[in-house]
């Protein structure tokens, strides 16, 4: 037998006020296939609203906030929230929202901060005492210093290896490669032009590589983790003002007609709540 | 509820709103509290992790150099016996009192605290409240 199926108001449809009718979904779906021209424009103004919003609100200052705070007052209630979680998760991040118009490039760069949230380790190898002797003057943390006779010591495990990097001048290279190159190799420590671990000017080297910072700007703001929540208010608000004078000298160095600018700040901890301080 | 107040009275709980450990802790007596307890909950430690979610922020806010030392120890599998216990830790990194907080509510583990603690209580005029000006 055969059943004649009748699109229609059925008993169920009726019950639950399903419309069997389905003609404003397919007027919808045509609409966001092909939009309006006046649409296109409203959200083109839409845009420019915005952005010529949060512009001016970036020219305000940060204390018409209600939520803002001086630098040390903010730490002291961040410090309260982060009572007795472990270390590892007691970051203190700042928070930059960037204004720029469409199709800037982000802003990215390196910030190096006067107190590191790790000390990392690091191995310098030279030929030359005298280059080893300016960056035992300039980085007081550095982990070793040395030339041939360190290779030696390392070959002979004489030293344990305990450092995060090694970086080395070119004329060493041959001598490391060849003496630590089965040793080092395997656990990414060995020197390499390609990695950015070798130069003539170590000191240069040694701001690229070890106690600098990468940031870049990600939906719409640059997040930085500037401090550990032990560290002394002092030690933070250098880092801030280090922070501070990286991201404005990376938006003077920026390539376009339109600069971006730097608005609301905040400083926020892993638990805590975000609180809005005087930056620029 | 807008977002601005929402965080203007989650930082006023810190500061202003929760009034038990608002106090000015003697630092000539003491170094440091040490609280050891269970991750979980199970076996009496809920007490315990409560008073520190909802008392030691404060606690620490109106004593911003004491030392606060936390142990949470992972007992899953309820096998082993962990201590609940608060220790106050004299000059002298000993440990002048103990406190048991196993099996009792958060409430009172605060008010044995202050009993045992030599403390000054906050004056009204040094308390913080956020959001006044606004």
């Amino acid at each position: 037998m055969n059943f004649l199926r009748v699109r229609g108001p059925t008993l169920p449809n009726l019950l639950f006020g399903t419309r069997s009718l389905q003609t404003s979904r397919l007027w919808l779906e045509e609409a966001s296939v092909a939009p309006s021209k006046t649409n296109k424009q409203q959200a083109k103004k839409k845009m420019l609203r915005d952005f010529l919003r949060s512009r001016k609100q970036a020219r305000e200052p940060a204390s018409n906030h209600p939520l803002y705070m001086k630098v040390p007052d903010a730490l002291r209630f961040l410090r309260a929230v982060e009572v007795g979680q472990p270390r590892s998760q007691q970051t203190i991040t700042l928070t930059t929202l960037v204004i720029s118009e469409k199709g800037v490039p982000p802003v990215y760069g390196n910030v190096q901060l006067p107190t590191p949230l790790r000390n990392s380790k690091v191995v310098v190898l030279s030929d030359d005492p005298k280059k080893l002797e300016e960056v035992q003057d300039n980085f007081k943390n550095v982990h070793l210093v040395g030339g041939r006779e360190l290779v030696d010591k390392f070959k002979n495990e004489d030293i344990e290896i305990d450092f995060d990097k090694v970086v080395a001048t070119p004329d060493i290279l041959n001598y490391t490669n060849q003496n630590l190159g089965k040793m080092f190799g395997p656990k990414g420590l060995l020197p390499n032009v390609k990695k950015g671990t070798v130069s003539e000017n170590l000191i240069e080297l040694m701001n690229e590589n070890v106690s600098s910072m990468p940031f870049r700007q990600r939906a719409g703001c640059i997040s930085l983790g500037i401090g550990k929540v032990e560290f002394s208010d002092k030690q933070i608000l250098e880092n801030i003002i280090a922070t501070r004078e990286a991201f404005l000298n990376t938006l003077s160095n920026q390539k376009t007609k339109k600069q971006s600018t730097l608005g609301k700040t905040t400083l926020t901890s892993t638990h805590g709540p975000g609180i809005v301080i005087d930056f620029i | 509820m807008s977002k601005i107040l929402r965080q203007i009275n989650f930082l006023n709980k810190i500061s202003y709103v929760t009034k038990k450990p608002q106090i000015f802790i003697n630092t000539e007596k003491y170094n440091a509290i040490r609280l050891t307890f269970q991750v979980l909950n199970h076996g009496g430690h809920m007490g315990a992790r409560q008073f520190w979610r909802k008392y030691l922020p404060t606690l620490q806010f109106y004593n911003p150099n004491f030392r606060i030392d936390l142990v949470r120890i992972k007992n899953e599998e309820k096998k082993n016996e962990v201590p609940c216990v608060m220790e106050i830790i004299g000059k002298d990194n000993s440990v002048v009192e103990t406190i048991d907080m196993k099996d009792r509510q958060y409430d009172s583990i605060m008010d044995e605290l202050l009993e045992k603690l030599d403390h000054n209580v906050v004056p009204e005029d040094k308390l913080v409240k956020v959001g006044e000006g606004h």
